[in-house]
């Protein structure tokens, strides 16, 4: 079933490129990039999803060469320049306080903290071949490819009680953690490039994946170089009765436990003359 | 089928939270206690976050409560000022142990709380449990009856001033123990996700002197109204009572009680009285091996800072 919905995938992302072929006439290579689903809907059964990302590296000729506009241009001799896609798929950001156990009269309790704001509850990058090999350190950290490479924001007293070494273990412990969560990843071959031209990935989104708008940029590289970039904005949503429970609790606490309770006094009561009747 | 508990904000297997349910239900049937003390522990362990586990909690004793307080309501064996008493102190109990529970979860030391406060708790009940079912199995065994202590006699609660007249328990005693226990109730309700029937009742039947008739469904009556107040408390400054978890485990819950109810007619008190405390300290070992055993990893973190 994926082998058909990457192949139906493939079928449609050359379509799409195809199409642009004939409207764009810029002369810069562009990528055209779509996925399986916009939208990730939790659900009472959502144990996670699996998108896949696809696409096609458009290739534009020299003009007094245009070829039949149907037809994508040939494959490049393997001498030319190499081409590469980087994927960095990003979750909502929050604030993160990170929290170090110390033992304290013989058991573990939490002491010290530090709280990152900025922090994308998701974080994935896939690309087609080991980064390091594709772009260098200030490429990475201009786009946050790799979790090392993230920016994330210190409070400012975590900076005045901490030394910058201190902070950095506690930064280190939550790319650890959120790892360990799956919510954090890399997949240096997860891109597969077919011919130069088509692209796909798989993302595997987790059961405890943060809530929000995600925002997956595709960076195409030629030698190092971004020369094209294209971001697609897929949003994770609780729906059905789980979306209904979890926006109440939030916006109407009050009206919640009225419900809650409620809910109980009757499942008791009923319960109760159920069983006396039997 | 794997179920997505919206405030948790995990999926749990539902056969496993209908199991712990039954579970629960049965054990709790079977020895007349309520499950609070047994089943927020067992939700922590499948890895609920402990504050959703006790608020949750708190919400599925207000279900498992209310038939019982009902029936004492209709046989007329409750003290209904009583109830009243306990329930003034209740109240005051669940706002300060949701406060203390709110400031405690801002500064990350919340889960420590709750587990220190069972490993106190369940600790203290085990052993004289055990300790007591042990007697019982050796009187039974040597043929010996188990002696009552005779109500009437003069404590130093009798001292204390502000004194009411509770008719149907047929005491004039003092207002202020009454309120304290209620209050202590409170507190235990929204830190631990209990009903507080394990310390109520003991603290009714030796404190206070009162007839055991009206002890079982005073004590109902006063735990339904203060979880639900610590239900609603928790809606409101802690947003951690899962309605759907809540839910699932009064469906486990109300079936195990029926069981429970008719095995534990049946079978032989002493034993099974043994077998319940082997398992509380078993649950409270567990508990306090966790705070004591080096966790594999010293560094926690927590989503959704103060900002």
């Amino acid at each position: 079933m994926n082998r058909l919905a990457l192949k139906f995938s493939g079928i449609l992302a050359s379509a799409c490129a195809g199409l642009l072929f004939l409207t764009q006439s810029s002369t810069s290579e562009r990528i055209t990039v779509n996925m399986t689903a916009h939208q990730i809907s939790i659900t009472s059964n959502f144990t996670g999803a699996t998108i896949t990302l696809f696409g096609a590296i458009q290739k534009i000729a020299e003009p007094s060469l245009v070829p039949h506009p149907l037809t994508l241009v040939p494959v490049r001799p393997r001498q030319g320049p190499v081409e590469d896609i980087i994927v960095v798929i990003k979750g909502p950001a929050e604030d993160v306080t990170v929290r170090r156990k110390e033992r304290v009269a013989g058991i573990w309790v939490n002491n010290d903290s530090v709280t990152f704001q900025n922090v994308p509850g998701f974080y994935f990058v896939a690309s087609t071949r080991p980064i390091a090999e594709i772009a260098d350190d200030t490429l990475r950290s201009q786009n946050e490819i790799g979790a090392e490479h993230l920016s994330l924001l210190t409070e400012a007293t975590a900076l005045a009680n901490n030394t910058t070494a201190e902070i950095e273990t506690f930064r280190e412990a939550l790319l650890r953690r959120k790892t360990r969560a799956g919510l954090y990843g890399v997949n240096e071959h997860g891109v597969e490039l077919q011919d130069d031209i088509l692209f796909n990935m798989r993302l595997r989104i987790p059961a405890n994946v943060p809530v929000g708008e995600y925002v997956a940029q595709i960076l195409l590289l030629r030698d190092g170089i971004v020369v094209g970039s294209q971001p697609l904005r897929p949003v994770v949503a609780k729906s059905g009765i789980e979306r209904w429970i979890y926006n109440l609790a939030h916006s109407m606490p009050l009206v919640y436990g009225l419900i809650a309770v409620a809910m109980a006094l009757l499942a008791g009561w009923t319960a109760a003359l159920i069983f006396r009747r039997s | 089928m794997q179920i997505y508990l919206p405030i948790a904000e995990m999926s749990v297997h539902i056969l496993l939270l209908l199991g712990m349910g039954a579970a629960v239900g049965f054990l709790s049937g079977m020895f007349g206690v309520g499950g609070g003390f047994l089943m927020t522990p067992l939700l922590i362990f499948i890895g609920i976050p402990p504050a959703v586990a006790v608020a949750t909690e708190a919400n599925q004793i207000v279900a498992s409560s209310v038939s019982g307080a009902l029936a004492h309501w209709r046989r007329r064996s409750l003290d209904l000022k009583m109830g009243c008493v306990l329930l003034a102190g209740g109240g005051v109990g669940s706002f300060f142990g949701v406060a203390i529970f709110s400031r405690l979860k801002a500064i990350g030391q919340v889960d420590l709380m709750i587990s220190l406060a069972y490993v106190l708790f369940l600790g203290i009940i085990g052993s004289l449990m055990l300790i007591e079912s042990l007697q019982a199995i050796r009187k039974a065994r040597g043929g010996a009856q188990t002696g009552r202590r005779k109500p009437g006699s003069h404590t130093w609660i009798h001292g204390l001033p502000f004194k009411m007249r509770f008719r149907q328990s047929k005491l004039y005693i003092s207002a202020i123990p009454v309120v304290l226990i209620g209050f202590v109730v409170g507190v235990l309700a929204a830190i631990m996700g209990v009903g507080g029937g394990f310390i109520m009742v003991p603290a009714m039947i030796y404190l206070l002197r009162m007839p055991t008739n009206v002890v079982v469904g005073t004590s109902l009556f006063q735990i339904v109204f203060v979880t639900a107040l610590v239900t609603v408390l928790h809606s409101v400054n802690t947003q951690t009572v899962d309605i759907l978890l809540a839910l699932i485990l009064l469906a486990g819950g109300v079936a195990g009680a029926q069981v429970g109810a008719i095995v534990g007619v049946k079978l032989k008190g002493e034993q099974l009285r043994a077998l319940l405390a082997a398992l509380v300290v078993a649950v409270c070992i567990k508990m306090g091996f966790d705070l004591v055993v080096m966790p594999a990893d010293l560094y926690s973190i927590t989503s959704g800072g103060t900002h």
